[in-house]
């Protein structure tokens, strides 16, 4: 399968409300694979001290954070964060609304996606993780390939070097061989 | 008393997981009770803000439990104090909301 996860991936999920954390977590486990490694955090603010010591690739970031705790930053505030210090990680945002622009805002200030929760919002999470994991895995391919065409380069000019080499300073061992 | 809950959802999700269906039901009966006590607390003391924070909190509970009639209930609760409208009929609501969930746990403990 091609969104089969090749190497660890990390995703952080940010949810004041552990059932709907809990039941997306598990959701993702068993979808995108054992390589799949999930943290859960009820505020952003704790997400935010442990990406300072461990970024992770995806962070799956809910838009209202303070049903428990008052103070707690929202998701805006949390998002804002993230891409000012980790541009690289993929943030999808995630919210009991459905308006249009709640979700425009989040994806100007660089969330990679927004998705209304309700009955389908952990398959909407888990379709939007195996496109990303689909693109890293081609983005592999391509690379591996790179490297494998600049091997095969570099073994032909040496074959090249070596033939000339061969023909002017051994001539007499070439006197069998093919011109 | 027709029945207000159903694990149609959680058994289709979880393709048939008892583990996981249980362990779901169990977290939201360990705190569908305490927010019930705290909707009508935050109710009597008018504190809507952080009420309709709580009801927003509770949407995805009903999705996952099945429970169609307090979803729809939580929204107009949510959207009235938002929009600061029908703000008279909100005690109405709101009880009427905590007599689901109360009627939820009976339904979800058998």
């Amino acid at each position: 399968m091609k969104s089969e996860l090749k190497r660890k991936l990390e995703l952080f999920i940010v949810d004041d409300d552990a059932l709907s954390m809990s039941v997306l977590g598990d959701y993702l486990k068993k979808k995108i694979g054992s390589n799949l490694e999930v943290h859960e955090f009820d505020t952003g603010e704790t997400c935010l001290a442990k990406i300072a010591e461990r970024t992770p690739h995806i962070v799956v970031l809910d838009y209202h954070l303070d049903s428990k705790t008052q103070t707690a930053a929202n998701g805006i505030d949390i998002l804002k964060k993230i891409m000012a210090h980790h541009p690289e990680v993929t943030v999808i945002m995630l919210s009991g609304q459905a308006k249009i622009d709640i979700a425009i805002e989040t994806m100007r200030l660089g969330a990679r996606d927004y998705v209304v929760k309700g009955e389908t919002a952990s398959l909407h999470v888990s379709q939007i993780i195996k496109s990303i994991v689909e693109a890293e895995n081609q983005a592999d391919e391509l690379r591996n390939y790179k490297v494998g065409f600049w091997i095969a380069i570099g073994i032909m000019i040496l074959l090249t070097i070596g033939v000339i080499v061969l023909y002017t300073f051994f001539p007499e061992h070439t006197k069998h061989l093919p011109m | 008393m027709e029945s207000i809950t159903s694990l149609e959802f959680l058994k289709d999700f979880t393709e048939g997981d008892e583990e996981r269906i249980n362990k779901y039901v169990g977290m939201y009966l360990s705190s569908a009770e305490e927010n019930a006590k705290e909707f009508k607390k935050l109710m009597d003391e008018q504190r809507l803000d952080e009420l309709r924070s709580i009801v927003h909190s509770m949407k995805p509970h009903f999705d996952f439990m099945g429970m169609k009639t307090a979803r729809a209930l939580a929204e107009t609760i949510e959207a009235s104090i938002i929009e600061n409208t029908s703000i008279e009929s909100l005690p109405e609501k709101v009880s009427e909301l905590i007599a689901m969930i109360e009627q939820s746990l009976v339904e979800l403990r058998h």
